[in-house]
């Protein structure tokens, strides 16, 4: 009810946002419940454009495009959310420990941040790829390991300001633990913040999941993601331009909606 | 008996100079302070903004280090004190802050901040705790139905009450009041006022209460510290510095306020100082000498020592017999 | 006598999706030439949102009826452009907080000179003349140094100081401060107010001075107008209020104060202000009064004057002043 009541009070643009982003989620859960098998090839059947049996077309082995796009869906946006649980995890842990202790602490983690910044940090986890098994989880954690930096950033800066208020200054007073001090006060506070962050952080992987996929680094066949999709619909760009235009069309909405909600969230924390 | 002693404190907080290049300046909050706080007593701080009086309650509370100085709780030095010790100490000291808006975590209900204290000092039952918690609530004047509401839903007035109210389920020994009534409506600010007085009574808490309202500082302290950029330039009783003021400043602190009720004489222009000093630029020796009307050719030289004057200790060199033979009832 | 400003029957609500506010509730005033006229009042007493109104500076969601008249010009039907010269030019206002009506990034004479130099049409040279002569007015020594300094340079009394010579220096006809020594120390509130008063007597204009402060009215104002939720509860001159204070909201906020002969128990007024959100129909004070009788709970009361310029708003000096019942 409460939600309900929080949604309509929303912006139309918001609201578009979360709404397809719950119909590509449900899409990606109950991906298995429609009929046709993303992986059963029918070379007779290949390269068809959409039609009502194939309601987005086939590919080139004859698999049926609607299904792969959700299973594809599923993948992109496993990676998208899975990294971007590690990357909020790690970012707000070293943030708040960071912002909290200070001192030679704080120096170390944040000079680390910079360091781990001042690479370009598609590069690193290319060279990270080239050393790993590809593979679903490898992606899930080369992206959500080194793509933390941001979030810390931001929420070692809002608990150095928080750090100051009375409420915390009153538990250190009493004797409160610094670990009770951390949940109890620091992290409940910097929640919002974490929020914001983190959706813009599901965008940035869905981003890097499909630049991977896009290099042939991403998900292997046959198991597809948005990004590898995309790749393989390169070689039929001139004739059957639709396989590029699902997966492509699909990436770009799906940023988009995690974008739009981020930064709805990041004005709800400004008022 | 002493519940604390305090020898030669000094705090400095280090404040970056504006540009990129220049090194960070020493601003001296406190120095050298030297007080004893009695079992039992009320006693006030006052002093205009910058003077360090909410330092120094930082200081005694533990939420600030001093840099140098010695800090003695039931006569014992808290800077080499055990851990045992260290708890005991904390477990007796609560405070009410100023800013009744920001003395509470806002994601926290009424009730979780109430627990705070009770959690970190005793292992309590939930039933005993929120047995605890209802008639600490009942005492100060809130209903003990609202605990489930969020700090928000309150008035700056009842705020400060839940505060109270925090203070009290730790049963302290100790209580720091740093400016609790300055935000508060004046009609409100009475009501704080009395519940104060009568905890002061009835648990006999020892109280340090800060305000830059010197007439609610006299009604509640039994002595009064009367502060100039970092240090203590008058303590006495509450009924010594308020009705015979010896420090020039403590005289000009008390001359300024302005009573509610009409007086013969209008306020007038005559004393119009411009640039005052502050704690970034303390003049050296006695830091009052260039507001000073009795400022004698020592003043900007040395700070003067403590000089006891009936039961008034004053940091003034008027009354220093060694090198003042000027009469001190003529400098006023 | 003429009265130079008029706020007849003011009304002022907040409106918003969920609740409406009544924050003034048919206020009227008049202030004359010459005299500093103190509002005191608690928060969500109406004060400030009335003075506000007045500059027509409240922000959209405000609804306002009534009428504001600057001698004989009506200011509530006037258009934006005429507004804004007499903001500044006619009525001046000062805040409690100097910092947020100075910009940060300019010297005070390139701020006195511009406004100078727009509402009085004099050329650069003349208008930094004209900052310089009100600074020192102020009680500025070095003021040639000063003007090129910028704000942060200078200390809060001081701000307060330059914030008055810039209002001073385009000789308004009224003067509203709000809360202006709030903010301050003790020793800085007694200079200021001081110079508030000396200005008021050597420009020889008017003073509206808003504050929370009883201390601050009895020792600068010549009237003085108590506000309780949106109303006037008690008006008329600071000596007889002081001495003869006649509502019990009044005697209440003056009871609540620590004095020599109330000795370690203060007496508060029980409760808390609060805003609004019906129309009052009843006296606002009801709640927290300790001396209501049964009239207060029918109808509301009205101004009664009970000595020559003493108005209070109570049906205990109604009563007590013809004994019939009513």
């Amino acid at each position: 009810m409460y939600l309900l009541k929080r949604f309509y009070k929303q912006p139309l643009s918001t609201k578009l946002a979360i709404v397809t982003l719950l119909i590509l989620v449900m899409g990606a859960v109950a991906a298995d419940l429609y009929p046709a098998d993303p992986y059963k090839t029918n070379i007779a059947n290949s390269l068809q454009s959409p039609s009502w049996s194939h309601p987005f077309g086939t590919d080139d082995l004859g698999r049926d495009y609607f299904a792969r796009i959700l299973h594809g869906g599923r993948a992109t946006l496993t990676v998208g959310l899975l990294s971007m649980a590690i990357s909020t995890l790690v970012g707000t842990t070293v943030g708040v420990i960071s912002g909290y202790f200070g001192g030679t602490l704080d120096a170390i983690l944040m000079r680390l941040v910079d360091l781990l910044m001042s690479i370009p940090s598609f590069f690193l986890i290319l060279i990270a790829n080239a050393y790993l098994k590809p593979g679903m989880q490898n992606i899930i954690l080369i992206i959500g390991l080194f793509s933390w930096m941001g979030i810390s950033r931001m929420v070692r800066s809002v608990t150095i300001s928080i750090k100051e208020r009375e409420y915390i200054q009153y538990a250190k007073m009493i004797g409160n633990s610094s670990k009770n001090i951390m949940l109890i006060h620091v992290l409940r506070n910097v929640a919002g913040t974490v929020w914001v962050a983190a959706s813009i952080q599901v965008a940035n992987a869905i981003l890097m999941e499909s630049a991977l996929g896009y290099l042939g680094l991403g998900a292997t066949q046959p198991t597809a993601s948005w990004g590898s999709m995309l790749k393989k619909a390169q070689e039929y760009l001139g004739s059957h331009f639709y396989l590029a235009v699902f997966p492509g069309m699909l990436i770009v909405i799906t940023v988009l909606c995690f974008n739009v909600i981020g930064n709805r969230m990041k004005e709800g924390e400004a008022q | 008996m002493k519940l604390f002693e305090l020898h030669g404190i000094e705090k400095k907080f280090s404040v970056r100079k504006s540009g990129v290049f220049s090194s960070k300046k020493q601003i001296y909050a406190l120095k050298d302070i030297n007080l004893d706080i009695y079992q039992g007593e009320t006693l006030g701080v006052v002093g205009e903004s910058g003077c360090g009086k909410s330092t120094l309650g930082k200081i005694i509370t533990g939420i600030h280090t001093a840099e140098s100085g010695k800090l003695l709780w039931q006569g014992k030095d808290l800077s080499t004190a055990d851990k045992q010790t260290k708890d005991q100490y904390r477990s007796k000291i609560q405070a009410v802050f100023q800013d009744p808006y920001s003395s509470f975590n806002p994601t926290l209900t009424i009730l979780e901040i109430l627990q705070e204290p009770l959690n970190v000092r005793f292992s309590l039952s939930t039933h005993e705790k929120n047995r605890r918690i209802e008639e600490v609530l009942s005492r100060v004047g809130i209903d003990p139905g609202l605990t489930g509401r969020y700090p928000r839903a309150f008035s700056g007035g009842q705020r400060q009450r839940i505060s109270i109210a925090r203070a009290l389920l730790g049963e302290p020994d100790f209580l720091l009041c740093d400016e609790p009534i300055s935000a508060l409506d004046v009609s409100i600010q009475a009501q704080i006022m009395n519940l104060l007085a009568e905890l002061k009574d009835e648990m006999r808490i020892t109280m340090l209460f800060i305000s830059h309202n010197i007439s609610m500082v006299r009604h509640i302290s039994d002595r009064i510290a009367v502060m100039y950029l970092g240090r203590i330039v008058e303590l006495g009783t509450a009924e010594d510095v308020v009705n015979f003021p010896k420090h020039p400043y403590t005289k000009k602190l008390l001359s300024s306020i302005l009573p509610p009720y009409v007086q013969k004489e209008v306020i007038t222009t005559e004393e119009m100082e411009e640039e005052l000093p502050s704690a970034s630029s303390v003049p050296p020796g006695c830091p009052y000498h260039p507001r000073c009307p009795h400022c004698m050719p020592i003043c900007d030289k040395q700070f003067p020592s403590n000089f006891h004057i009936g039961n008034t200790e004053v940091a003034c060199h008027l009354y220093d017999q060694s090198t003042t033979t000027v009469s001190r009832n003529g400098k006023d | 006598m003429k009265p130079i400003l008029t706020v007849e029957d003011l009304h002022v609500h907040f409106v918003s999706n969920s609740e409406t506010t009544y924050a003034v509730n048919g206020l009227s005033i008049k202030l004359y030439s010459q005299e500093i006229l103190g509002i005191v009042g608690e928060s969500g007493s109406g004060k400030s949102v009335a003075v506000k109104s007045i500059l027509g500076l409240l922000p959209e969601t405000a609804q306002i009826s009534g009428k504001i008249a600057l001698g004989e010009e009506r200011l509530d039907q006037l258009n934006s452009d005429r507004l804004r010269q007499i903001r500044g030019k006619e009525i001046a206002m000062i805040f409690q907080d100097p910092m947020t009506s100075l910009n940060p990034l300019f010297t005070i004479s390139d701020q006195m000179t511009r406004v100078i130099e727009r509402h009085l049409h004099l050329d650069k040279q003349g208008a930094n003349e004209l900052a310089e002569l009100w600074l020192r007015r102020v009680g500025i020594t070095d003021a040639k140094r000063r003007l090129n300094q910028y704000p942060h340079e200078f200390s809060g009394g001081m701000r307060q100081r330059v914030m008055i010579a810039m209002a001073m220096s385009l000789s308004p006809r009224v003067l509203i401060a709000d809360e202006p020594t709030t903010a301050l120390d003790v020793t800085i509130q007694k200079q200021i107010l001081g110079l508030i008063r000396q200005m008021e007597s050597e420009v020889q204009n008017s003073v509206i001075l808003i504050t929370h402060d009883l201390g601050v009215v009895a020792n600068t104002c010549h009237r003085m107008v108590v506000m309780y939720g949106g109303m006037i509860m008690e008006q008329g001159n600071v000596s007889d209020v002081f001495s003869h204070p006649a509502h019990p909201y009044t005697q209440g906020l003056m009871d609540s104060l620590p004095s020599e002969n109330n000795g370690r128990h203060l007496v508060p007024i029980p409760g808390q202000p609060a805003i609004a959100t019906t129309e009052p129909k009843l006296c606002p004070f009801l709640d927290r009064c300790p001396k209501s009788i049964s009239t207060c709970f029918q109808k509301m009361p009205v101004l009664t004057e009970i000595k020559q310029d003493h108005l209070v708003r109570c049906w205990l000096v109604e009563q007590g002043g013809n004994d019939e019942t009513i």
